[in-house]
């Protein structure tokens, strides 16, 4: 059981927060990690490897759990995803991305086609729309359980309606139309959003890079 | 080429976190081909992916890193449709039928007449893929959507209101859309399109026509 941050007096300058936010310390790890998968890569460094292991499995582990993964399915694409982590490191280009976000989209090829067989199954049941619809507690919830994310921290500057649409996007691996579909609104209404939230936070992380 | 029009955000941040259909997916790849933009875009979509899935407090796990050392398994394959290679000797129809893996020659074309003939390249759950080429000049029938309709254009140009969707160029319709897309005169133009459900065309003679063609 995951612990909750309840209410402690709201931050200044975000007041959607009922906690205050941490320090962003993504920087210093995010350094860490790509060194220690060219070590992988150039050295076939285990110990670099647990390394990496260490930080990123029990919290992608985690992410998956909220995304509606069963543990065993969870077990087996981490399994897989390290295995190529592992041998085909030479694949990783440090120029295109973060270490981090090459797992990110390996992760995200191994799940594709389990996530939507998932979905037409959650589309099939109708109960889908109370499932997922727009709550202030669903929302609070899921931004402290990604508070360890510098984007997180920076949805707290967009739109409610907007800081939606992300995270259904991410946490709960909702399309656009999913979401037109859950909330009864029109797609175009949820793409707009959806476009504005996406330039919004482009403009955000280049100021702050 | 250099695309006129884009997929939104909220497009590119499905595509990162593997939201879309196959049908949506590969035309939003397409489309990546051509757009050097986009193609940034998605990694920013991509890296606050990467934000999210680490930003989680820790779990439990019983895998260790020894368990991966001393695995006999064969190292999957977890290759997306891969757009990072791009060959820039190719032009973009061809390019776009290597990365969709089809050969453009001997699809199951249905047409009508010479004027417009469809190829159905796949559909899932009702989100379907399709090729379409279109005569110089022809006028599509006038139609709206279930869903999204998005259409990328992969040879040729058409026009719809006082846009022109050229190479590479990416329109995105919807249910609040209705739309009459005309082939300019310059050539014939290949589509790819992607749509959920079946397209609401206006008129009995059009309705027949979809009926035949399958869209």
């Amino acid at each position: 059981m995951m612990t909750r941050v309840k209410s402690s007096p709201p931050d200044e300058g975000s007041s959607v927060l009922p906690f205050p936010l941490p320090a962003d310390v993504g920087v210093v790890e995010r350094t860490e990690e790509n060194d220690w998968l060219l070590n992988i890569q150039q050295n076939a460094d285990q110990q670099a490897f647990r390394r990496l292991f260490e930080r990123l499995t029990p919290r992608i582990h985690s992410y998956l759990r909220r995304a509606g993964h069963a543990p065993p399915d969870i077990d087996n694409a981490l399994q897989d995803v390290w295995l190529v982590v592992w041998r085909k490191a030479h694949q990783f280009d440090p120029a295109l991305a973060s270490a981090r976000t090459w797992i990110f989209t390996l992760i995200r090829n191994r799940l594709i086609d389990h996530e939507r067989a998932a979905r037409r199954d959650k589309r099939l049941t109708s109960n889908y729309a109370d499932a997922s619809r727009h709550e202030q507690y669903y929302e609070q919830d899921h931004l402290a359980q990604a508070l360890g994310g510098r984007v997180a921290r920076l949805l707290t500057q967009l739109p409610p309606e907007q800081r939606d649409v992300v995270l259904q996007c991410y946490v709960e691996g909702h399309s656009q139309r999913d979401v037109a579909l859950a909330q009864h609104l029109p797609i175009g209404t949820i793409k707009s959003r959806a476009r504005l939230a996406f330039e919004r936070l482009k403009q955000l992380l280049k100021e702050r890079a | 080429v250099t695309p006129q029009y884009h997929p939104g955000g909220g497009w590119l941040m499905d595509y990162a976190r593997g939201n879309l259909s196959p049908a949506f997916e590969r035309l939003i790849g397409g489309h990546l081909l051509a757009c050097v933009q986009c193609r940034d875009d998605l990694r920013l979509a991509e890296n606050i992916g990467a934000d999210f899935m680490l930003g989680n407090e820790p779990a439990v796990t019983r895998l260790t890193a020894d368990d991966i050392f001393n695995s006999t398994q064969a190292t999957p394959t977890l290759d997306f449709l891969s757009t990072s290679t791009i060959p820039a000797d190719l032009d973009f129809a061809t390019l776009v039928s290597s990365y969709l893996r089809v050969n453009l020659a001997s699809l199951p074309w249905r047409g009508i007449g010479d004027t417009i003939a469809v190829a159905k390249l796949r559909d899932d759950a009702g989100d379907r893929l399709w090729l379409l080429r279109a005569r110089p000049g022809a006028v599509l029938p006038r139609h709206t959507h279930h869903g999204n309709e998005l259409t990328l254009v992969l040879q040729g140009a058409y026009v719809v209101g006082d846009r022109v969707f050229s190479a590479g160029a990416l329109e995105d319709a919807d249910e609040e859309t209705v739309h009459q897309p005309i082939v300019t005169t310059v050539g014939e133009c290949l589509c790819l399109a992607a749509a959920t459900g079946p397209l609401k065309f206006e008129g009995w003679i059009a309705r027949l026509a979809q009926r035949y063609l399958g869209i």
